[in-house]
């Protein structure tokens, strides 16, 4: 199943800049792979553990958030709370048998559409590097 | 040494100092179990010793206005000093009678909440009881039960929490003998949205121990008694151990010590891009 | 169950060429939520529009996706659109199926199986929405503006020139600010009190314009449009009604203290305005000097000569409450002591001046007249060194920013310094020269080329005093050697710093500030004069170093951003708003913690301390949603359930051959 492997991708996108930013991947055309799904979220400071959590029991296998650069967050620290809580579900994550290829908090800014690419192009090719689906989906725990 | 507390008790409550003292009393059976007085004169049945595990905290009514005595080991002690950081009971409200824990055992093996022991005294006492031949000391206990999950593959580790979760039957002792544990209304009772399914299965029982270990993360005092509590003997304490050596190593914090500091999720600081760095904190 | 309308959008080719749009159309009519799905070539276009509101009328929808372009570019479009057809706006949402997909993908059935997920998820997410109302919030159409500087003169009257009311604080006796002190003022060498003191008149005399100086802020409480503010009013112990300004009691006063106005070139009074052209006329007592005060009752020569009975020993402070809709903060900024660089001995040596020292020695109506002598002997000196930076551009021993505005106020000295001594040689020591902005940079070689000042890179180490000569010594980074000047004055250009008490009413105030003190702006490009609490808006110095145009420009857009608010009845914005369910809140008051707007109080339910949300404040930005340990904090717009049922309906994928809600409806 490996090349064929297809991985289903959860995107938590902060309105302001990566939402953005992946509008103007888009404006721009620049092409990436499409296996991501993006949810809009007010700012990376949203996101709870739920939505991860939620997003790999339900079949994810991966979660991609993006916010704004530090320093640069549309309201000045949700990025900031949102680095400190990521890494924390990413350790428990990780210590249960979710890689941590699976999960990433990156900064793409509204004016970086090329970023936005570049990055979502190697978190992608890191999840499918993994050969196989994330160990957490309900299908697979039920099996 | 058990003079001492039943003095110390005994006079707190004759003096009026304190509306009730919170310790051990010796049941008939020999068992040993926590114990809520209110008059002097009881201070003499009050007991410590092997047997004495539970963590005194979770008998604390944490919106009550009662002043309560309470015997505190070193475990207790920093599920006290949590709650403060927390904002959820005032140094004032609370007379402390530490005790230097000898190590607690149960048919001559020590209990293995103790064997993951970081600190035999509480971090903050109003009378502290020493123990004969015992010392206060602060250890880093052995990890072995993180390492041995760690040096697994990822879909392994996924495998062997499964298959512990599997025995959960969502009695939720796990949280409710946790001191930390206060919310009004546990997220496995929210319906809008339901979060955590209530059905017992192997992705709901998942769901919940993770949602405990993050919702613990940087608050834990590694007391053990969820592990200890629990029925079907689901090992717990590993998810919460681990993640207090990931907040340690990221934020050099460790709850329940220092009654000032700030929780970990409360604050932050600009230049903290290594938490995202592969190959810098994990 | 919810009864959702889906409409794709062809965009032209734009989605078409790339997503099989009729099997979006298809499979979205699987979804037991949806009654009606339809396709168009331009589904923003007016007939566009009018499928949708057709098709809410038709078949009672209320909830619709419309799978299209980005929500960033059409989401108030089709708001308007359901809003048209009495739904109510917030029951739409848009699936991202161009920007997102269509533009980015290369494969047509991998892009389609995108656009089917993607409406899908906004399907499960419509059937969450809630009818919401837009906040309304009323407003007091009064302004507070604090400081009274060039910044604060000026957004206070054009506030008050839209026939809005103001109240303008000044701390010191008299508004005018540094401005007021100085001489004349770059590049153009206007007079600065020719051009400052028509607009101190004019605010004092203005209608809509209640001044009042020797005071401060003391406590601001509520939120946009309502805040209720305490002004505490020193005692100024002369009464504003009955003074006639004549000065008699100024010149009978025994006391002498160095004038801070003169940068303590001159003496005043106990009783004292600091300066002739001070708005408002009246003198105060200073209290801390006045013998009266001092020595229990003893002189009250100013009482007995008071030709208007005016002087009033028995007054204290008093405090008022105001309400007022909006502020504007002009607090300034002080500067650097340049006392702190001992190698340059101001403070030891008289003829080691500062920046403001040289104004008021040059300013005609100075100390001296204007005459630019040595304090020393009175001497006119022959040789004259301008250091710049000091205080500036130094992590060690002052401050690493760059105070902006003293290349030019160096420039500005040296040229007034040749219009007065034709002959004498004058020296300007500087790190780099800073002169961007109008005319600035030509201004500069005015000073080199026609002007003979000499400018020499290098940064001085030491100024000794020898044989009545000041010794300046230096490098010459030109030269790369040691050079020395023997000079008769010299004049430190100290840099700007942010108030000692700004943090202080930056808490009262509940702004953010940065590590020198400066009040932070919104957003460093966009937002560059509100501030995180809404309402607050920055002008000039207090924000940063900025010379006086910006200070006044920005204090016309500060006092644009708060007649935004105050031209208004009431406020309305997006209800995107955070909200509290008191039953799970345990009031740990985490929230209050994190939020970075002070949205979020205390409050009591069922004889329990629980948080709770001021909508007028919050931003929405769902920080403390996302913390709350106890679960008890939702949104609206952006929730919980909202964003579950985005994720749980990415992979609630139909089972083949279920037939949805929405069969019997296809067109």
């Amino acid at each position: 199943m490996s090349s064929d492997y297809d991985p289903t991708i959860v995107g938590l996108l902060c309105n302001w800049c990566t939402y953005a930013g992946a509008d103007l991947a888009g404006t721009t055309r620049i092409k990436h792979p499409q296996n991501m799904r993006a949810i809009r979220i007010p700012c990376s400071g949203r996101v709870s553990p739920h939505f991860l959590f939620t997003s790999f029991f339900q079949g994810a296998d991966g979660v991609f958030i993006g916010g704004c650069h530090p320093a640069d967050c549309h309201y000045t620290n949700g990025n900031y709370y949102a680095r400190r809580r990521f890494a924390l579900m990413k350790s428990l994550l990780d210590f249960v048998g979710v890689e941590p290829e699976r999960m990433a908090l990156e900064w793409v800014s509204a004016s970086e559409g090329d970023r936005f690419a570049e990055v979502v192009t190697k978190f992608t090719e890191g999840v499918k590097g993994l050969r196989r689906p994330s160990a957490l989906k309900r299908d697979g725990l039920e099996s | 040494m058990i003079d001492s507390i039943r003095e110390t008790a005994g006079r707190w409550l004759g003096d009026g100092t304190i509306d009730a003292f919170v310790g051990f009393r010796r049941r008939e059976d020999g068992s040993v179990v926590p114990t809520r007085i209110r008059k002097a004169a009881d201070a003499r049945r009050l007991v410590f010793g092997d047997g004495c595990v539970h963590n005194l905290m979770s008998y604390v009514d944490l919106g009550g206005e009662e002043k309560i005595g309470l015997l505190l080991k070193g475990c207790d002690g920093r599920a006290l000093v949590q709650l403060m950081i927390e904002g959820e009971i005032e140094r004032e409200r609370v007379k402390v009678l530490g005790v230097v824990c000898p190590g607690l055992s149960s048919d001559g093996v020590l209990e293995p909440k103790c064997e993951a022991c970081r600190v035999n005294a509480p971090p903050v006492y109003d009378e502290l009881v020493a123990t004969d031949g015992v010392e206060p000391w602060e250890r880093e206990p052995s990890l072995d039960d993180v390492a041995a999950i760690e040096s697994k593959p990822h879909p392994d580790r996924a495998a062997h929490f499964a298959s512990e979760f599997d025995r959960c039957v969502r009695c939720y002792a796990c949280r409710d003998v946790c001191p930390l544990c206060y919310c009004e209304e546990c997220v496995t009772e929210k319906a809008r949205p339901q979060w955590v399914e209530e059905t017992i299965k192997p992705s709901s029982n998942f769901y919940w121990h993770l949602i405990r270990a993050y919702h613990l993360a940087g608050r834990c005092v590694e007391c053990g008694e969820c592990d200890r509590s629990c029925p079907v003997g689901v090992p717990l304490k590993v998810l919460n151990r681990k993640m207090a050596r990931e907040v340690e190593s990221m934020f050099g914090y460790v709850p329940g010590v220092d009654p000032e500091a700030t929780p970990v999720l409360l604050e932050f600081k600009e230049d903290e891009e290594h938490l995202l760095c592969p190959g810098g904190v994990t | 169950m919810r009864k959702v309308g889906v409409f794709v959008c062809h965009c032209g080719t734009n989605i078409a060429a790339m997503v099989d749009v009729a099997k979006v159309v298809e499979e979205s009519r699987d979804l037991p939520e949806v009654v009606f799905a339809t396709d168009y070539q331009f589904t923003c276009s007016a007939p566009g529009q009018d499928q949708i509101k057709d098709a809410i009328r038709e078949h009672n929808l209320d909830g619709v996706v419309v799978a299209a372009c980005s929500p960033r570019m059409h989401e108030p479009t089709f708001r308007n659109a359901v809003a048209g057809a009495g739904l109510n706006p917030y029951l739409v949402e848009m699936a991202n199926i161009r920007e997102h997909d269509s533009w980015v993908a290369t494969d047509r059935d991998e892009a389609t199986r995108k656009a089917v997920d993607l409406v899908r998820m906004k399907v499960k997410k419509v059937a969450k929405l809630e009818p919401l109302e837009e906040i309304r919030l009323p407003v007091t159409k009064k302004a507070l503006v604090i400081g009274g500087g060039v910044a604060g003169i000026q957004a206070a009257l054009d506030i008050a020139n839209t026939g809005i009311d103001v109240l303008l604080v000044e701390k010191e006796p008299s508004i005018g600010g540094h401005m007021a002190q100085y001489d004349k003022t770059f590049p153009t060498l206007d007079c600065a009190s020719c051009i400052l003191t028509p607009r101190m008149v004019e605010a004092a005399q203005h209608p809509r314009i209640t001044l009042h100086t020797y005071s401060e802020v003391a406590e601001v409480s509520g939120f946009v449009g309502d805040f209720e503010v305490k002004i505490r009013m020193r005692a100024r112990s002369i009464d504003l009604e009955k003074c006639t300004g004549c000065g008699d009691c100024l010149e009978k006063c025994p006391v002498k203290v160095p004038s801070e106005f003169d940068a303590g070139l001159a003496d005043r009074g106990a009783v004292y305005r600091p300066f002739p052209q001070a708005v408002p006329n009246v003198p105060v007592i200073d209290r801390e000097h006045c013998t009266y005060f001092l020595k229990d009752g003893k002189c009250g020569i100013c009482q007995k000569i008071c030709p208007t009975d005016a002087i009033d020993y028995s007054g204290d402070d008093e405090i008022i409450t105001e309400k007022v809709g909006a502020i504007v903060v002009a607090t300034g900024f002080h500067f650097f002591d340049a006392a702190k660089y001992t190698e340059y001995g101001y403070g030891a040596y008289p003829d080691v001046i500062s920046w403001l020292q040289y104004e008021r020695l040059t300013n005609a109506s100075g100390p001296t007249g204007g005459k630019l002598k040595r304090l020393s002997d009175g001497k006119e000196p022959e040789t004259i060194v301008f250091i710049h930076c000091v205080g500036s551009r130094d992590p060690s021993k002052g401050f690493p920013y760059c105070s902006r505005i003293c290349c030019m106020a160096t420039a500005k000295h040296a040229v007034i310094a040749r219009s007065k001594l034709p002959n004498a040689q004058i020296f300007s020591f500087y790190i780099d020269i800073r002169a961007a902005g109008k005319g600035y940079e030509e201004f500069v070689r005015r000073a080199i080329e026609n002007e003979d000042v000499q400018f020499i890179k290098g940064r001085p180490a030491r100024v000794l005093s020898k044989n009545g000569k000041l010794i300046v010594r230096s490098e010459n980074a030109f030269t790369g050697r040691p050079m020395e000047v023997d000079a008769d004055l010299v004049v430190l250009t100290n840099g700007a710093q942010a108030q000692d008490d700004a943090p202080e009413l930056a808490l009262i105030l509940g702004i953010g500030y940065d590590q020198y003190g400066f009040y932070t702006e919104l957003h460093p490009k966009l937002r560059p004069v509100e501030t995180n609490r809404a309402g607050i808006f920055l002008a000039g110095m207090c924000q940063g170093p900025k010379d006086i145009p910006e200070s006044v420009s920005q204090a016309s857009a500060a006092a644009a951003k708060a007649l935004q608010i105050l031209s208004k009845g009431e406020l309305a914005r997006e209800p995107q708003v955070a909200e509290v369910n008191a039953m799970r809140c345990t009031g740990c008051m985490d929230c209050r913690e994190v939020c970075f707007y002070t949205a979020i109080e205390e409050d009591e339910f069922m004889r329990r301390k629980v948080a709770k949300v001021n909508p007028g404040v919050c931003q929405g930005c769902g920080a403390c949603v996302a913390h709350c340990p106890d679960g008890a904090l939702e949104m609206k717009i952006f929730n919980d359930e909202q964003i579950h049922a985005e994720i749980t309906g990415l992979f609630a994928v139909p089972s083949a051959g279920a037939a949805g809600g929405g069969g019997a409806a296809r067109e």
